[in-house]
């Protein structure tokens, strides 16, 4: 357990927003009572543990010119589903792609958020989402408004 | 958005340089230098483009879980239920939508006291119809990168 909460006090300084600076990294060396390069060397534990999954630039879909967002949900045979997943997860527009449970009102179990730049290229997506694999019924919920888009803070 | 700037943000999507002096060497990948990265990422920042540049947590991987909501509002009151729903921490989207089931967010949550908690308040609040959760069974990607 001491691993643990010690990967916890880690993360809650290595989540923060990176300073656009020259050494970025000198800000959670410090609040760690640390050094850069054993900072450097955690975040490269923490991720080749699958608890870090990255480190990015996170970009603002609507602002860097991808106003047509969609959640898509597709119904698909189970035994399919692997198949509709990965082809899903291929295409570049596609930024997420889950599985999720289905309810008997509400049939769909493949989701993918996808985003396009204008109607044209939205229409276009779908259509060619649609030709990769068998699917029995698809809903395309389009993003209406953004109340919320955040990150987690752990304390 | 100029040439440089699309290969500067692609680049910080995929492969963040994880060095002491991390905007040199995507300064060296993209040509150009120290000062002018920095330079364009304050500016890609300061107009909204780039969010953050940060860690992506595996959260499962800590302990917590994810999942995705659906809320049935009337119309009316959509604006009214999604401010409150903002209001918890705990949730890190929160979109409306086409559809009957019009209200989406997604929740990080540590206990199911948490998660039960928020489902009644949500439910309590008028205009509220129906609250479902779409737990992710399997995850295909998560990939956040966008070609710009």
């Amino acid at each position: 357990m001491s691993e643990r909460i010690n990967d916890r006090k880690v993360l809650s300084v290595v989540q923060k927003p990176l300073e656009l600076v020259s050494e970025p990294f000198v800000t959670f060396a410090e609040k760690l009572n640390t050094d850069v390069e054993t900072v450097l060397h955690a975040i490269k534990d923490l991720m080749e543990r699958g608890i870090i999954r990255r480190i990015a630039g996170i970009v603002k879909h609507n602002k860097a010119g991808f106003t047509h967002n969609a959640m898509v949900a597709f119904e698909v045979e189970d035994a399919c589903c692997d198949d509709a997943g990965m082809k899903l997860s291929s295409l570049p527009f596609v930024t997420h792609c889950y599985k999720r449970k289905p309810y008997h009102d509400w049939p769909y179990n493949i989701y993918v958020m996808m985003h396009a730049r204008n109607a044209d290229d939205f229409d276009q997506k779908i259509a060619a989402m649609k030709e990769l694999f068998p699917f029995k019924s698809v809903s395309v919920l389009k993003s209406i408004k953004e109340y919320k888009k955040s990150h987690f803070l752990i304390s | 958005m100029t040439d440089l700037e699309s290969r500067i943000l692609n680049f910080i999507q995929t492969q963040f340089p994880l060095v002491s002096r991390p905007f040199k060497v995507i300064a060296e990948k993209t040509g150009t230098t120290e000062e002018q990265v920095l330079a364009i990422l304050r500016k890609l920042t300061g107009n909204g483009v780039l969010r953050t540049i940060r860690t992506v947590i595996n959260w499962p991987k800590v302990g917590f879980s994810t999942l995705l909501v659906g809320v049935s509002v009337e119309p009316p009151f959509l604006d009214t239920v999604a401010e409150e729903i903002n209001q918890y921490e705990t949730v890190t989207h929160n979109y409306s939508r086409e559809g009957e089931r019009n209200l989406w967010f997604t929740l990080i949550y540590e206990s199911e006291a948490e998660k039960t908690g928020l489902f009644a308040k949500v439910m309590s609040l008028p205009g509220v119809n129906d609250l479902r959760e779409f737990p992710a069974e399997k995850t295909y990607k998560i990939g956040l990168v966008l070609d710009v």
